[in-house]
């Protein structure tokens, strides 16, 4: 063989060994750039936030509960604060993929995304599935099927009562201590700062607490302590009446001021002791006590009717063991009526 | 030279060529899925409009048939009567594979949010541009329970379907929407509950499980 031939030989070899190399380098390289460009379009649609965009987040997600993602914008669009996306790694090929069981997929990537929230950076990895029969060279052949998100483990709230929460003017039903239908799962929540509340309208609220919910493992339920809003006092006050009023009535055994006719000289035992109030109390609330101040009870006594100051304090619950809804709300125990001291 | 040239040129040629094999544009065929995509707005439309023949038309009869033979309530006639049937729904292709297209089908239901994934075939034969080539092969149908204290209310109905209640509660299945669940006639103080199928719910605190029962109980 000639030197010329010699050379054109390996020229030939070289360039075919360089070719095939990039025949399976460059496909490759293709697709971790689509793949990549496919899960930075996905977080920065998160980090954005707008309600323009959701449509087109939950379009680039593959998931057997789409209504849970859509919720999961909605609230996503009404945060307080959003993440910033920090970078986004390459990708790692990994085996499978937690993907809806009826769709197929070919091949699953792991993407890392590192972002921004409250000042903190995170990472968290999402899987990214690339469609059937599609090179993969671009963005639009992949699929995000282990979302970028988190959730909050909520809690009961009152002994014996579920309280109502609220993620901004959203009530939360997807919970899975509440048995409700449809959802065993806690919502699935995009990484964000979100205001919480607790409520039993419209007894009960809440101050609004913000909580950084990051993606992973659920983020613990901020303490949400319920205050009594004005609708409870006016309903205590209601009860408090009520419960007074029994004393010149065929109830008059559940009065709440016979000590304080005793003490005055009346006969407890006899009908219309009790001549009504000269002047109602003073209720107010304080957790889950009630207190009476301020207020003066005309009492009939072998003297003359009397009237008498008096104090009284008292508790309240609210009552969910009912499901007849007229019953639901402060339901009123222990009232005692006294002098004051 | 000429010639050495040449040779400079083919082997440039396949330098470019031999990777660029590998780079073949996506193989679906793009109206395939744009007429997917299109019959299942077209589905997801139907449900809004409380079509249920619609519906039924375009899903694959044997899978009807699968449902039929169960011991659970169809109450797909019922969607005709839905107090609140799907609103807004959004349709995103999330696989096309062998023939089947799946798409991801999301809506809300009276503020409620749920959906799933709808599987079409397209007839053999058939123009993929119209909806009436393409056939359901797995439809939004839901399964759900309704309850009821069967000692007061042992029958019910939400609009022409009658529920029987030997138990606490019976099993339905139909298409998502809030329907109205009523008492059979003649019973007095039960008041009809909404339910929801295909949306994930929780009453509130203060208002009871959706269940018939004498008021008071």
């Amino acid at each position: 063989m000639s030197r010329r031939a010699l050379l054109i030989t390996v020229g030939v070899v070289a360039v075919m060994a360089l070719a095939l190399t990039a025949a399976i380098v460059l496909p490759d390289r293709a697709r971790d750039a689509a793949a990549r460009d496919a899960a930075r379009d996905y977080a920065e649609l998160i980090a954005s936030g707008t309600a323009e965009d959701q449509e087109r987040l939950l379009a680039l997600t593959a998931t057997d509960d789409p209504g849970a993602l859509r919720t999961a914008g909605e609230l996503l669009v009404a945060a307080e604060q959003r993440i910033t996306v920090v970078s986004v790694d390459d990708p790692v090929e990994v085996p499978t993929s937690p993907a809806p069981l009826s769709t197929s997929f070919e091949e699953h990537v792991r993407v890392v995304v590192q972002y921004r929230l409250d000042g903190v950076e995170r990472r968290w990895p999402i899987v990214l599935s690339r469609l059937p029969d599609t090179s993969g060279q671009d963005a639009a052949d992949w699929r995000v099927t282990t979302p970028l998100t988190g959730s909050i483990s909520w809690k009961p709230g009152r002994t014996g009562v579920r309280d109502d929460h609220y993620l901004g003017a959203t009530r939360i039903v997807r919970r899975g201590d509440a048995g409700g239908i449809g959802s065993e799962e806690n919502q699935a929540l995009y990484p964000a700062v979100y205001s919480a509340q607790a409520r039993l309208d419209p007894y009960f609220a809440s101050p609004s607490v913000d909580v950084a919910v990051l993606a992973g493992p659920p983020t613990a339920q901020p303490k949400l302590s319920t205050e009594p809003a004005e609708d409870v006092t006016k309903e205590v006050r209601r009860l408090v009446l009520a419960e007074i009023a029994r004393c010149d009535s065929q109830e008059a055994y559940l009065c709440p001021a016979e000590e304080l006719g005793v003490e005055a000289g009346a006969d407890t035992y006899s009908a219309h002791w009790w001549r009504g109030l000269a002047e109602e109390p003073t209720v107010s609330v304080h957790g889950t006590r009630v207190r009476l101040t301020g207020g003066k009870a005309r009492i009939g006594t072998p003297a003359g009717v009397r009237v008498v100051p008096f104090d009284g304090s008292g508790y309240y619950d609210i009552n969910v063991a009912s499901t007849d809804d007229t019953t639901l709300g402060p339901r009123l125990y222990g009232l005692t009526l006294r002098r004051p001291r | 030279m000429k010639r050495r040239r040449r040779l400079a040129g083919a082997i440039a040629v396949l330098a470019v060529a031999v990777p660029l094999a590998g780079c073949s544009p996506a193989t679906e065929d793009e109206d395939r899925i744009d007429g997917a995509l299109a019959a299942a707005q077209v589905y997801a439309d139907a449900l809004a409009d409380r079509d249920v023949e619609q519906l039924d038309a375009m899903t694959d009869p044997a899978v009807l048939a699968a449902n039929e033979d169960s011991d659970e309530v169809d109450i797909r006639p019922a969607l005709v009567d839905t107090v609140d049937p799907i609103a807004d729904p959004w349709v995103s292709l999330t696989s096309a594979f062998a023939g089947t297209y799946t798409v991801q089908i999301s809506y809300r239901i009276k503020g409620l949010t749920g959906g799933g994934q709808l599987q079409l075939q397209l007839e053999p034969g058939q123009d993929p541009a119209r909806a009436d080539s393409w056939q359901v092969t797995q439809p939004l149908i839901e399964h759900t329970s309704v309850y009821a204290d069967e000692e007061d209310v042992p029958a019910g109905r939400i609009g022409p379907v009658e529920l029987s209640f030997s138990g606490s509660s019976v099993r339905v299945w139909g298409y998502p929407g809030g329907y109205e669940v009523t008492p059979e006639r003649g019973v007095k103080g039960v008041d009809p509950v909404w339910i929801t199928v295909g949306a994930a719910d929780v009453a509130p605190w203060d208002q009871p499980f959706p269940q018939l029962q004498k008021r008071g109980d």
